[in-house]
């Protein structure tokens, strides 16, 4: 199920006030949220409901033996089978075709021409997802740094909790599993602040990130059609588009959450605004980048084993975020262009930091933090080209068209900015972007609710009516079709 | 949470309110809704309601069977309607209209039901369905056209990427070349090159026989509703088919035609073909605007048949004395003096070359006059015109000169029309001419008075 669809629409109030109504009744809330968050998963393709039962019932056991023995090779072993399930699914369903494609295309290199087909397999919806949550649980438990749960309601509502089942934040067990032995009291406060997050995220998915679509997809669906002017717009606009999409999908789970009493933690800060990419990434997609320091990062060595070991441990990091995203080479390269980044940005730190400071960039002035930014922009973009591009060859022709072919004439050329857009879109675009960064800006000096709250209710009405207009008369469904969040494939 | 509760039901109540104004917004500007606000105008003062698709809408013409058979008519006609669109509008003008006949055009198009993923053909049925608010049978017809996402019958959400369009002008401008009158509308001559292209396309078209195709259930199902509804109502339903171009349906819709026509004779129904009537009607090809619907001098043929049908069917009829005001038909044969000009010319270039012995300038609705030019029969068949007016606001005089060919064959003599798309309020003079060159003078107008 969709959160911008008219199934969700139905869906979310029918279990929010059956929710409120047995709330205080934990063991039948808990039992409640099973069943919407099964409901939730199967609307798409119920068959699948079977792999998150599977993951559900492995971890609940192995991390209760595992909590029962202190024996090394016994709590290997357990861990090896929760890994074993939990990856095995994550390899088979979504690595498979790549592996045997990846395996075909490396003996052609060396002349040697295979003949192999690849398998039928449909990837289950946020697969990465809750495997990565459920992981947590385990691999906490198996370091000793949580106690296991008795309660398998309140466990398998955890791993399918339906807000952010399909595509994060992923949770840890240690955050969010304690919520679920909690009843919660209804805060007015709290809910409504849950349905303005939902609100603005709605907003970001469906007046920009979708509108946004409708370029990008033209362009990077018809490389041969467009010049580097083209490239360039559309890779900006999947900046936005990519960055509006996830986030708002976070920002509509975290929503959820709270109309229900839970607290999900945050995704993203404002990452375009980031002056370094360590900083991009401390803003991107935490609860993932988090997963990775913790989970693969640190268990490799992190930076405790020299420089060396430091950067190739940031590199492979990096890599393997890029192929969590997906089963290719470009996300593949895409993770290793952030890796390498990285790794020339720490190796150059006391460098540039010498250089910078005789500059006088390090001052804390509107103009450095431009500077910075944009530059962070430009590189994040250059990465993008590969995470989307359809192939890699389609990659490397934009890549080279934006060096190669930018016709400046162009720039301001009806025809490339409005590729699959009207006039008033694009500006609708431009304008949306501009009150996304001002209502960001404004949130990070102060609670935005917070200020909305203290003004009139005649105003405050205003502004939820104004959202949601905006949100019905702006937003992209209905005859351009629904799309799907960008994260679900991954 | 009662508080909330409370908060959700008066935001939802202020919303639903907001969005219902709103909604009307996001029509769109459609000679639908035109045609929907002109019979909102009539005041449910309707005898005779005419269903059916644009071949209903360009065939029967209301002021023609209002001339004749004395009784107020309305064609809601529309493109691509549906047989449930068609059943729709039916029980909504029956609704608030003292109804004595419903007439209703079948053919092939019309009467099948609509595949789920036809949007096309459902685009059409909306145009018509939003004009009316939000009612069970509205959502009943929409799941009849094939649509199952309620959220459809609201313009607000259908139309909401046509958001640019709420800034626009909500006046709905018919097309001067277009003879409109109470949802009656086509084109006055023959669509020369439509024609021909169509005629060249017809030589390569390879026709299929396919005589098996019979109506479906949910077909039969519809004809039976709106039968045992108009039964109950009391009125009586003719259906009929206008004429078209047999050649251009080809094997496979004339096959399916019959099976109406049997279908509808088994159950006992009134029902007119005027595809075999040709000849009775003296129906030709410059009747037509393009193959597959008449012009006005077509239409006027076909309504004048249909007109004396139902004054020998259905004779039991109290005529009313409709006001001849803005119905060229009945202006002509009561030589309606209530309008805006109506003189008798003296002129022997006029009346020998010219052909033209009277001219009539009448208001038909808001900014839209015409000028009703009577002349022999099987003479006058072609003029050359010219329209000079300055707007009150500027002192630029403006011409409009054309040739006008599409004559009217009524009550023996012939009629040419030129129409104004003009509010005549905001004209300050204004000249009409006829003949090469501005010849004559035939209608000369200081400050109008006749209008203000």
């Amino acid at each position: 199920m969709l959160f911008n669809s008219i199934d969700f629409a139905i869906f979310f109030p029918i279990v929010f006030v059956l929710y409120w109504i047995v709330a205080k009744n934990l063991a039948l809330r808990n039992a409640l949220i099973l069943v919407a968050s099964y409901i939730f998963y199967g609307w798409w393709d119920w068959r699948f409901l079977f792999l998150i039962v599977i993951s559900t019932l492995v971890d609940f056991y192995v991390g209760k033996r595992l909590y029962g023995t202190d024996k090394l090779t016994k709590r290997k072993q357990l861990l090896f089978i929760s890994l074993f399930v939990n990856l095995g699914f994550l390899i088979y369903f979504k690595y498979t075709n790549f592996f045997i494609e990846t395996f075909v295309d490396s003996f052609s290199l060396f002349g040697k021409k295979l003949e192999a087909s690849t398998l039928n397999i449909i990837l289950p919806v946020g697969i990465s997802f809750y495997t990565f949550q459920t992981l947590s649980y385990t691999i906490d438990i198996y370091r000793k740094q949580l106690k296991p749960t008795n309660n398998l309601l309140a466990f398998s509502a955890f791993v399918a909790f339906f807000p952010q089942l399909v595509a994060g934040p992923i949770e840890r067990a240690s955050h969010l599993l304690p919520q679920f032995y909690r009843t919660y009291k209804f805060n007015y406060k709290l809910v409504k602040s849950g349905l303005l997050l939902m609100a603005f995220g709605l907003f970001k998915k469906m007046v920009i990130a979708d509108r946004a679509a409708l370029y990008v997809n033209e362009v990077y669906n018809n490389v041969d059609d467009y010049g580097g002017v083209g490239y360039a717009y559309a890779t900006i606009l999947f900046a936005f588009q990519i960055y509006c999409d996830f986030s708002g999908y976070s920002d509509i789970a975290i929503g959820l959450g709270r109309t229900m009493g839970f607290d999900l933690m945050k995704n993203f800060d404002s990452p375009y605004i980031s002056k370094s990419l360590t900083e991009f990434w401390r803003r991107w997609h935490i609860s993932l980048s988090t997963w990775f320091r913790d989970y693969l990062y640190i268990p490799l060595g992190g930076n405790k084993k020299g420089k060396f070991r430091t950067y190739s441990n940031i590199f492979i990091v990096f890599v393997v975020s890029g192929l969590w995203h997906g089963a290719a080479l470009t996300f593949v390269i895409w993770g290793a262009i952030h890796g390498a980044i990285l790794m020339i940005e720490k190796g150059s730190l006391s460098y540039r930091k010498r250089v910078f400071a005789k500059l006088g960039l390090l001052k804390n002035t509107f103009s450095n933090h431009l500077f910075f930014g944009l530059i962070i922009f430009v590189i994040v973009c250059f990465a993008w080209v590969f995470f989307r591009a359809n192939s890699l060859e389609d990659a490397w022709q934009i890549t080279n068209g934006i060096i190669t072919d930018f016709n400046i004439d162009r720039l301001f050329d009806k025809n490339t900015y409005l590729i699959g857009l009207k006039t008033n879109e694009f500006r609708v675009i431009m304008l949306s972007i501009l009150s996304l960064y001002v209502i960001e800006y404004v949130h990070r000096k102060k609670n935005l609710v917070g200020i909305l709250n203290k003004q009139s209710m005649a105003f405050r009405w205003f502004c939820y009516l104004g959202i949601v207009f905006i949100i019905i008369i702006f937003g992209v469904y209905g005859d351009r079709n629904v799309q799907e969040f960008i994260y679900f494939q991954f | 949470m009662k508080e909330f509760v409370f908060k959700s039901i008066v935001f939802t109540s202020l919303f639903v309110f907001l969005a219902a104004y709103v909604s009307k917004s996001f029509q769109g500007n459609s000679i639908e809704l035109f045609s929907h606000n002109q019979y909102k105008s009539l005041q449910n003062k309707i005898d005779v309601a005419i269903f059916g698709t644009s071949h209903a809408y360009a065939t029967y013409d209301p002021r023609v069977l209002e001339a004749e058979t004395g009784l107020k008519t309305f064609n809601f006609g529309s493109p691509l309607q549906n047989i449930s669109t068609s059943e729709f509008l039916m029980r909504k003008v029956i609704e608030s209209n003292d109804l004595k006949l419903i007439i209703i055009d079948v053919f092939s198009e019309s009467i099948k039901e609509i595949t789920p993923n036809n949007e096309f053909k459902k685009r059409f049925q909306y145009k018509v369905l939003d004009n009316f608010g939000f009612s069970k049978e509205k959502l009943m017809t929409i799941r009849k056209i094939g649509e199952m996402n309620p959220l459809n019958s609201i313009p607000l959400y259908k139309n909401h990427s046509n958001w640019e369009r709420i800034f626009e002008s909500k006046e709905y401008k018919i097309n001067q070349d277009i003879d409109y009158y109470s949802g009656f509308h086509t084109a006055f001559v023959l669509d020369k090159k439509t024609w021909d292209k169509h005629e060249n396309n017809l030589k390569k078209v390879k026709f299929r026989n396919n005589t098996k195709e019979q109506l479906t259930l949910g077909e039969k199902k519809s004809i039976s509703r709106i039968l045992n509804f108009s039964q109950e109502s009391n009125i009586p339903v003719l259906f009929v088919c206008a004429p078209f171009f047999k050649e251009i349906r080809g094997k496979q819709s004339i096959s399916y035609q019959e099976n109406i026509k049997n279908y509808l004779d088994s159950i006992g129904a009134d029902y007119v073909d005027f595809n075999p009537l040709w000849k009775k009607i003296k129906l030709n090809k410059y009747d037509f605007v393009d193959p597959d619907h008449l012009n006005s001098r077509g239409a006027l043929k076909v309504s004048l048949y249909l007109s004396d049908y139902i004054l020998k069917r259905y004779n039991t009829f109290n005529k009313r004395e409709l006001p001849s005001k803005n119905n060229r038909y009945l202006i002509a044969k009561n030589n309606s003096k209530e309008i805006i000009w109506n003189s008798e010319i003296k002129d022997s270039y006029v009346n020998d070359s010219l052909h033209v012995n009277k001219v009539y300038l009448f208001k038909v609705f808001d900014d839209k006059y015409e000028i009703l030019i009577e002349g022999e029969k099987d003479k006058l068949k072609r003029l050359n015109t010219c329209l000079q007016y300055q707007m009150n606001y500027s002192d630029k005089i403006e011409k409009n000169c054309k040739w006008l060919n599409g004559y009217l064959e009524y009550n023996d003599k012939n009629f040419l029309s030129y129409q104004i798309n003009l509010d005549l309020k905001k004209i300050k003079d204004m000249k009409f001419f006829i003949g090469p060159n501005k010849k004559k003078l035939i209608i000369k107008m200081d400050k109008f008075k006749h209008v203000r």
